[in-house]
């Protein structure tokens, strides 16, 4: 018989030959997971890549306050746009011949030697600068230009300026929005020097005491083609950076303006100024740690991850086991004792409780199959020596109205089965 | 990955620290990176293994038993393993790995202990084979199906009753004719009279002949039939006590069988539920009881409702003789009164039937509390199930069969005592 069963259930290795199906499913889940990081990686990448910068006046931004629009359009005009937001690109970039640098937004980020070597690369080509709402930085590029701080501070202007100078482009373009700022000559009667689009309205007049002396010449387009002042290369300033935005180039003759001007020459550098991060961090505890600690405390990373592997492979699939069918048996007397509780059903129980007793102290009384109710109580009162009436109320009459009358009656019950046995 | 790659990319600390910079750190992780890729390619594949399982004798629940596991190196490589040899948790297996270094065409064995803690058909797990090469960086890991049963027989506790059985029922043989004569008895020998015995077993012709008194003996009858139907169904698998109800039902089959067979009475014992699932006979068995616990070795209950009407057709196939059919089950409101009381006539038109039903102890005890009301109410419940059971022993013995309710540990004893009764009151 051992010997049967021997043969029988004695197994050798099965098959390897694992069927491809198989293989491939399980080697599927790498493939799907290798694809999947794959395509999030590619993804991100470009989304990165072609979102662009949306910060103001940004070249490639195309939210309302972007300038993308702009450098767009003079692609398409046949201008060879370079943008950057390296100094040094822009900067070898504005030495070209032929070229204007357009500085749209945040000059006043500049260094006066960046400004300086902008100036010397501009002057050898006798390039174009033009700039956009530069503020007090527009000395720093030229001294022939200044803020206008003469204007009265109860002016009002006009929402609409209207150009109001020689310049052709100007007057081709016609009025323009009116911005913030306006920019005046840095002395009165400069010559080669045109403003237009003068702020106007009422309570617009220049008052003493500003570096401006009144009367100067004054607007917020400001078109200095003489190749004067500190640098010899002309110089526009456009007042309003409204006017160049992806939202405002469209409005009244802005486009017009702004693109002739920026046309003037085959090459156009935008060069858009960002933080360089130079600046020198306060220095952390983490520079008073010596290097060969931190290279071992960061060696140690892989070593752990490597740990981790060894730990957490599991020497072969968990043991299956294979229970048999096992059901919890009184399960259903306790749920037909909730059911019975809930219900309050203090009678049934009782009933069944007494019966339970009555049967067990006939038995042990010896009281046959044929012995009454009324029998079997007039022999446990004999037995115990009890009243026949208070046996008969707790094994028969008594009705339990409250749990506390079913507790009660239940004890006696079962004190007297005790005392009978 | 084992340990030595991890205390070699520990020794990488050395260089790292002495010249701290990404150039040094990454001439480090590519050598270890290199080593590791190297040492992956060096270590044989685990498939080049042969494994062979061959289980242990097989045992009675709560003794000890082996599996052994040959490995052999078929390849013409030298294999380093680590090998887990997995059996299901119930299997009892006590250690399971260990470690090889094999030689081409050498073999090696593994034998693994196993205390088994649940009777049936326990089979092995997968194998789990881990190869590495000289060097030790790099394991490489597979899991094979090794096909292996050990199969634990129940456990039959109840056989040390067995002697005080026996010989209960050995007192009958050779009792003089008056305290047992009756229809279940037949003449034994003759024997020379002694004082004491009964003067009406007096063979008066036999005395005449021997010019001695001499009397009849007389012994139970020999060569009955019982049949024993033990139920499989959801009844069977409540559980109770220590295991389930279909536990206690083997052992009093087991124990019956033993005594029965013993006493020369022939046994069959059927066990189903909604199919018949094994059928065993001490006819032409060397040993009953072991034949008996191997067909019921692989029996567990199933959550099916017994079908008593074939069960009836295939104890009528069984014994075409009067037999004592016993049927071991659950005094079950439903099943009894729709199920079994229905087919008995059959039964009883040519057998005597006796139900043997395990009792939960369990209920006993809840039927006693009765401190707050919950309790009350619960002891109502379990005081109903009892009342209930009592009720179907009653209209069984109505029906004419005879009916014996006790704990799981002490319905073997039970229901080998209402065999004996039977057997001596000639009712067999």
């Amino acid at each position: 018989m051992s010997a049967l069963i021997d043969v029988a259930t004695r197994g050798t290795r099965s098959s390897p030959a694992v069927p491809l199906t198989a293989r491939l499913r399980s080697v599927g889940v790498w493939i799907v997971a290798a694809a999947a990081i794959l395509i999030t990686v590619i993804a991100t990448m470009l989304m990165t890549s072609d979102r662009g910068s949306d910060a103001p006046l940004h070249y490639d931004s195309t939210a309302r306050d972007g300038t993308k629009a702009m450098v767009e359009t003079l692609r398409d005009h046949g201008v060879e746009v370079t943008t950057t937001e390296d100094f040094d690109t822009a900067h070898t970039a504005s030495g070209q011949s032929d070229t204007t640098l357009l500085i749209p937004t945040k000059a006043d980020m500049l260094s006066l030697g960046d400004i300086d070597g902008f100036r010397s690369e501009l002057s050898t080509n006798d390039n174009r600068l033009v700039l956009v709402d530069p503020g007090y930085t527009v000395q720093d590029f030229t001294d022939r230009i200044t803020v206008n701080d003469s204007l009265s501070p109860l002016a009002s202007p006009e929402t609409i300026s209207q150009p109001d100078c020689t310049v052709d482009s100007a007057q081709a373009a016609g009025p323009a929005e009116t911005g913030d700022a306006e920019y005046a000559e840095a002395r009165k009667g400069t010559e080669g020097l045109h403003t237009c689009y003068p702020f106007a309205g009422p309570g617009v007049t220049q008052i003493d005491g500003g570096e401006v002396t009144p009367g100067s010449a004054h607007g917020q387009l400001i078109v200095d083609e003489s190749a004067g002042g500190k640098g010899d290369f002309p110089v526009t300033v456009l007042g309003n950076p409204d006017w160049v935005t992806n939202a405002g180039i469209d409005e009244e003759g802005h486009a017009s303006l702004v693109l002739s001007q920026l046309s003037q020459t085959d090459h156009l550098v935008v060069y858009y100024p960002t933080e360089t991060g130079e600046f020198q961090a306060p220095p952390s505890t983490l520079d008073y740690v010596p290097s060969w600690f931190i290279a071992g405390a960061l060696w140690l990373v892989p070593c752990v991850f490597i740990l981790l592997l060894i730990l957490g492979r599991r020497f072969g699939p968990l043991a299956v086991e294979r229970l048999p069918a096992i059901v919890p048996a009184v399960e259903t007397v306790h749920g037909r004792a909730a059911l019975a509780a809930r219900s309050h059903d203090r009678t049934g129980a009782l009933h069944t409780l007494r019966t339970g007793a009555l049967l067990r102290i006939a038995k042990r009384l010896a009281l046959g199959p044929e012995a009454g109710l009324h029998d079997i109580i007039v022999a446990i009162a004999n037995t115990t020596g009890r009243d026949p009436a208070q046996v008969e109320s707790v094994f028969s009459s008594a009705v339990p109205c409250t749990d506390a009358d079913l507790q009660h009656i239940v004890h006696q019950l079962t004190l007297i089965e005790s005392e009978v046995s | 990955m084992t340990s030595r790659l991890l205390l070699l990319a520990l020794l990488g600390l050395v260089p790292v620290m002495l010249m701290p910079g990404w150039t040094s750190a990454l001439i480090v992780a590519a050598v270890i990176i290199i080593v590791a890729v190297v040492d992956f390619f060096l270590v044989p594949p685990p498939r080049l293994v042969s494994l062979q399982r061959t289980p242990g004798p097989m045992v009675r629940l709560g003794d000890p038993t082996d599996a052994t596991l040959t490995v052999v190196n078929d390849s013409p490589r030298r294999l380093r393993l680590a090998v887990r040899d997995a059996w299901s948790p119930s299997a009892g297996a006590k250690s399971t790995r260990s470690r090889f270094d094999l030689a081409p065409g050498e073999d090696a064995q593994l034998v693994t202990q196993l205390l088994p803690v649940r009777r049936g058909a326990l089979h092995g797990d997968k194998v789990t084979v881990r190869s590495r090469s000289i060097l030790g960086f790099i394991s490489r890991q597979r899991s094979f199906d090794v096909p292996a049963i050990v199969r634990v027989l129940p456990p039959f506790i109840s056989r040390r009753e067995l002697p005080s059985k026996t010989q209960k029922l050995r007192e009958l043989d050779g009792r003089s004719a008056v305290m047992i004569r009756g229809m279940g008895t037949e003449f034994d020998s003759l024997r020379d009279y002694v004082d004491g015995d009964d003067v009406r077993s007096i063979d008066w012709r036999a005395s005449a002949r021997a010019q001695d008194l001499v009397v009849k003996t007389w012994r139970p009858e020999r060569d009955r039939r019982v049949v024993i139907v033990v139920d499989s169904s959801r009844l069977a698998a409540r559980r109770c006590g220590d295991g389930t109800v279909f536990d206690a039902a083997l052992e009093s089959a087991l124990l019956l069988t033993a005594l029965a067979s013993g006493a020369g009475d022939r046994v069959d014992v059927v066990v189903a539920d909604a199919r018949i699932r094994a059928i065993a006979s001490s006819h032409r068995s060397k040993d009953p009881v072991h034949d008996l616990s191997v067909a019921l070795t692989t029996v567990h209950p199933e959550l099916y409702d017994a079908d008593w009407e074939q069960i009836s057709s295939t104890v009528l196939a069984t014994s075409r003789q009067h037999a004592l059919v016993v049927l071991v089950t659950a005094l079950d409101e439903g099943s009894v009164s729709d199920e079994i009381l229905p087919v008995l006539p059959t039964l009883l038109a040519r057998h005597r039937v006796v139900l043997a039903s395990v009792e939960d102890p369990g209920l006993r005890e809840l039927a006693a509390k009765r401190e707050g009301t919950d309790e009350i109410f619960t002891a109502a419940a379990a005081e109903s199930e009892l009342l209930t059971s009592k009720s179907l022993q009653t209209r069984l013995r109505g029906a004419g069969v005879q009916s014996v309710e006790a704990a799981p540990d002490d319905l073997p004893g039970a229901l080998a005592d209402l065999y004996i009764n039977l057997k001596a009151t000639g009712k067999l």
